[in-house]
């Protein structure tokens, strides 16, 4: 292909928004000199990725050609797959490391040859690590092994060993390690001075000078060597960390011996470490395999009292602070310099600084939640108009800061006595905490308040009274609008939900594509109702006939072998039976047989601009003669509309839930059902799945009305939209319902088949036939 | 009449089960019964509530006649029934009818199980009337004093369909059951099966790690029972790996990633 055809060719298969001339060219350029085979198979990607994003897009043209040349025709799918994966779940900078090298990061993976990869394992290790620490939020891919106590930062892909059940076991040999680092307050250890053996500090620094609390690092930068005293000290927690693995996860630790003195192996020689270095190096590798190795060539009456004082338990990050002054002391006396020695693989570098940062993130994030949590039980104290400017009368002030001295007192002496430390409070303070007075009305601590403020005296001592004055004054300017208001067509509801959407070309999903709003339909007060059930006047009295009979009532069953009563009939000629010397029946039961109609069903209503006019008017005739005949039915349903526009925008409108009754509201607002905007169907329907898995039903139907193609107005066209429309029904049916579509229009199309599944529709080419067809349709669908 | 009296006799605890108390629920039931209020027991699968239920028969020396409630439980089978015998219908007392004639302890067990219209029957017996009326019959029972009615279910399940209603709740006395706190769970384990203290403490604290697993999927962690089981199969000689996985992290998901996940803190801790 020349340039100006590969142009042509690119831009056909993009989907608005197109690039301009100039812009396609440009990133079209690494591709224009390849052979028109290549460019072929290039371009055939582009339709997958170019919705995704237009950075990638233009990424994976760049570095396409490079990367294909590793790859065959039939891997290029898969590989582009993976990289949509990676882009959803990382972003464009992994997706474009991850085309970087082919190689490595993808045929490697396919061969089964490297190592183990964070991502395959977080799945298995995630609620792994949450059932020792709950607090813990997730892994992060880094370097370097280390925690910031909220993430645990673990090396991406792990090749060390040979065998994946190593990796696996050293990934999880890491995570164990880490959580006991962050389970013993490694991170956040702060070191009383005092608390310190007197005398032992290292030269230069007077102990008496220091007063305040040490941080790790200051601590470290108390010695001359603060690396030196770091690494000592990293490894004095990690023998605490060691000890602990070793005691409460012996099944581990057992099973990580042959790990760890493979990766003792592993460690550089000690012949080309200065002496200080070779110290600490012993240290590691006896922390790491619990021996010690030979051939050191050092002092060994010194690296005895080395061991013999590293050895010593310690119960606390003070201990080990303990352990580090006097192992510094002692390496101190070996002359040369300390280069720094590997970190114990698993154990990593500490953080503190990390550590303390999310600390801080947390205490924010729990004042703002007390803050809001304490304002929204607290009585209006000041009057709704309090956040005005207005001339404050001194009393009323004086009575806030009194109910603000009340409730701190009263906050943190819940604290006092969940200690049960009541031994030297008077009578009156005893008194349960657990709820305030204030201004009359009687508030209750919430669980939730309770929760927070134990959380905050956990970590600050006291719950400060700022957050209380804070409290008062955000319960004063009362509470904030809610979520989610009018828009015109319907009143919102919910937070909006997300959807991934299928993607035929990728076989795969893009992830948390479809954001959908859930709205209620605003009812419409007119004629129409009445109109419909004046017209259908003797169609109505035959349906309703018609839904009393499939209505199961309960049943006698005769002749059984138990039952709760006797059958009498039975019992008369099993007697007479008898005397006539025949065998007598057993079968002399009756039982009260309910097989009840245990289904429900939710109508899925097309509310997009097509159906303006008489087909919407038929659907909704439709929906009102079925209303009036499964009331009779006494069938749980549901109603829903949707609409909307862009991935961005699915409107799913709540007519009738399964909990309310079909009344004249509801009728209402089947009349308020008018054509909105686009048809996404992808989310619609799986939004209305996931509301009937939640049902209680033994049958669950999904009805969906609609006419024609599903069509919304960005690349939500043709195969792609067929193709998502039926995932999102082959999900419902596996989610255990059973969709059912009816589709309107004036001819029947091939696709049809394809996207409903052969016995899975009806097809109405005279919209008239609607409101009679239907209730037809489920008397068969439902008997 | 004879015959019934004969297979009350059945129900009767004569061996002291083993209850290790968690709190002040044997005294609750036992000031229930002197005051002739039912009982409501809630509490998690698998946390000691019929356990506590036969001990508590035991000491106040009362048959405890069990019906395991499910779906199809009907009224006859809770009250009785007419059967044919030797071509004569003869009245069988159901279990209730028999704790009520008898002054015996009766505990339903998953009373949510059973459908709303058949737990109704336990209304007049759950007030001060004490009465079971039985249709059938036209016979309106009284129950002595030493009956006893007690119901129990778990709340854990959340369903809507599977709540107790308030005209039955609220005619109970309730104790809320958990599972025990570890140093108890631990002596209840080790005693309960036989094992080592060492192994006793481990299982505990796998049973630990399931339980902060709730909100991650897992509907509930590993309960008491469960870890008596493992524990039972650990010391019949079974390796410790494979005893757990078979009681417990098989028992308590089919979701493969979590299952991994648990069988990950098996071979942790064992």
């Amino acid at each position: 292909m020349n340039p100006e055809e590969l142009k042509d060719r690119f831009l056909e298969i993009l989907t608005p928004p197109r690039p301009s001339d100039w812009e396609a060219e440009e990133n079209l350029a690494p591709v224009a000199a390849l052979p028109e085979s290549r460019q072929d198979l290039i371009l055939r990607q582009v339709g997958a990725i170019w919705p995704v994003s237009n950075s990638l897009c233009y990424s994976y043209l760049a570095c396409a050609d490079k990367a294909l040349s590793c790859l065959n025709e039939a891997q290029v799918s898969g590989w582009v797959a993976t990289l949509l994966d990676i882009y959803e779940k990382e972003g464009l900078k992994a997706a474009q490391t991850f085309m970087a090298d082919v190689e490595s990061n993808y045929l490697c993976l396919l061969r089964g040859e490297t190592g183990v990869r964070l991502a395959d394992v977080a799945p298995r290790l995630l609620p792994y690590a949450k059932s020792i620490l709950k607090s813990l939020e997730s892994f992060e891919k880094a370097e370097e092994v280390s925690t910031d106590t909220a993430s645990i930062y673990l090396p991406g892909k792990l090749a060390i060993f040979a065998g994946e059940a190593e990796n696996f076991l050293l990934y999880k040999l890491i995570i164990t390690c880490q959580l006991s680092l962050i389970r013993g307050g490694t991170c956040l250890a702060s070191i009383d001075p005092a608390a310190l053996p007197a005398g032992k500090l290292p030269t230069g620094t007077l102990s008496a000078s220091i007063t305040a609390r040490l941080e790790l690092e200051e601590l470290w930068n108390l010695f001359p060597d603060p690396r030196l005293a770091e690494d000592i000290f990293t490894l004095a927690e990690g023998w605490r960390v060691s000890l602990d693995l070793a005691a409460n996860f012996p099944g581990l630790w057992r099973d990580c011996h042959a790990l760890r003195e493979d990766l003792v192996k592993r460690r550089p020689p000690l012949s080309a470490m200065p002496e200080k270095s070779r110290v600490v190096e012993i240290l590691s590798r006896y922390l790491i395999s619990g021996r010690i190795p030979t051939g050191h060539d050092l002092d060994e009456e010194r690296l005895h009292h080395v061991i013999d004082r590293f050895d010593q338990a310690a119960e606390s990050a003070a201990e080990s602070a303990a352990k580090l002054l006097a192992l510094y002391e002692l390496l101190n006396q070996i002359r040369g310099t300390y280069e720094p020695v590997e970190p114990v693989f698993y154990l990593g570098r500490l953080k503190p600084e990390q550590a303390r940062r999310v600390r801080m993130r947390k205490r924010a994030g729990s004042r703002d939640k007390f803050i809001k949590a304490l304002a929204a039980i607290l009585p209006d104290s000041a009057g709704p108009d309090s956040g005005e400017k207005e001339e404050s009368e001194p009393g009323k002030d004086r009575a806030r800061v009194d109910s603000e001295e009340a409730v701190a007192l009263l906050i943190n002496r819940t604290a006092a006595e969940d200690k049960t430390s009541a031994a030297t409070e008077t009578e009156e303070d005893r008194k349960p905490g657990r709820h305030i007075i204030l201004e009359g009305p009687e508030v209750e601590l919430t669980a939730e308040l309770k929760e927070l403020s134990s959380e905050i005296r956990a970590d600050l001592g006291q719950v400060p009274e700022e957050y209380i004055s804070a409290a008062f004054g955000l319960a004063g300017k009362g509470a904030p609008p809610p979520a989610g208001a009018d828009d015109g067509h319907g009143a919102g509801l919910a937070a909006s939900v997300t959807y991934d959407e299928w993607d035929f070309r990728r076989r795969g999903f893009r992830k948390k594509w479809c954001v959908l709003n859930e709205k209620r339909v605003l009812p419409v007060k007119g004629t129409f109702v009445g109109h419909t059930l004046e017209k259908y006047r003797g169609l109505l009295i035959k349906l309703k006939k018609q839904f009393e009979m499939l209505r199961c009532t309960e049943r006698l069953l005769k002749r059984q072998r138990d039952g709760d009563d006797i059958d009498l009939d039975a019992v008369i000629e099993s007697i007479s039976d008898l005397r006539a010397g025949r065998p007598e029946s057993e079968k002399l039961f009756v039982r009260l047989s309910r097989d009840e109609r245990d289904i429900a069903v939710l109508f899925l209503i097309d509310m997009s601009a097509s159906t303006e006019g008489w087909v919407g008017d038929a659907l909704k005739e439709a929906l009102i003669l079925m209303g009036e005949a499964l009331e009779v039915l006494g069938d749980r349903f549901a109603i829903a509309g949707f609409s909307g526009m862009r991935r961005t925008r699915a409107d799913f409108y709540h007519v009738k839930d399964f909990s309310e009754k079909y009344n004249e509201e509801i009728e209402r607002r089947i009349a308020g059902i008018a054509p909105q905007e686009y048809t996404r169907m992808g989310p619609p329907v799986r939004h209305a799945t996931k509301i009937l898995a939640e049902a209680e039903a033994r049958v669950k139907l999904l009805i969906v009305l609609s006419d024609g193609k599903p069509e919304d107005y960005d690349d939500y066209k043709g195969d792609y939209a067929i193709e998502d429309t039926r995932h999102a029904l082959i999900e419902a049916k596996a989610a255990g319902v059973h969709p059912f579509c009816i589709t309107i229009d004036q001819q029947a199309h091939d696709y049809l088949a394809h996207m409903y599944g052969e016995v899975n529709y009806i097809f109405l080419d005279r919209v008239s036939d609607l409101p009679i067809r239907m209730p037809a349709i489920y008397r068969n669908l439902t008997t | 009449m004879g015959k019934n009296i004969q297979r009350l006799e059945e129900h009767l605890i004569t061996e002291q089960p083993f209850y290790l108390p968690q709190g002040d629920e044997l005294i609750i039931g036992e000031s229930a019964y002197r005051f002739k209020i039912p009982l409501l027991l809630k509490g998690p699968t698998g946390c000691g509530k019929t356990r506590f239920m036969q001990h508590l028969a035991w000491k106040l020396k009362r048959p405890l006649v069990t019906v395991s409630c499910h779906d199809d439980l009907s009224t006859g089978d809770l009250v009785g029934r007419y059967l044919i015998k030797g071509g004569e219908a003869v009245w069988v007392d159901g279990p209730l009818t028999l704790a009520v004639r008898h002054g015996a302890i009766c505990y339903l067990d998953e009373v949510v199980e059973a459908r709303k219209d058949t737990t109704v029957v336990i209304h007049p017996l759950a007030d001060d009337r004490r009465e079971l009326p039985i249709e059938k019959r036209g016979e309106l029972l009284t129950a002595p004093p030493e009956f006893m009615l007690v119901i129990s279910y778990n709340p854990g399940y959340q369903s809507v369909l599977k709540d107790l209603k308030q005209s039955t709740r609220q005619r109970f006395i309730s104790i809320e059951f958990d599972y025990p706190e570890t140093g108890l769970e631990t002596d209840i384990v080790c005693h309960e099966s036989g094992i080592d203290r060492e192994t006793g403490v481990l299982l505990v604290r796998l049973a630990g790690m399931t339980r902060q697993l709730k909100d991650e999927g897992l509907p509930e962690g590993a309960s008491t029972r469960l870890l008596i089981h493992a524990a039972k199969l650990i010391g019949s000689g079974m390796e410790k790996r494979r005893a757990c996985r078979a009681a417990i992290t098989e028992t308590l998901t089919d979701e493969p990633e979590l299952r991994a996940a648990v069988s990950e803190m098996v071979h942790s801790l064992f």
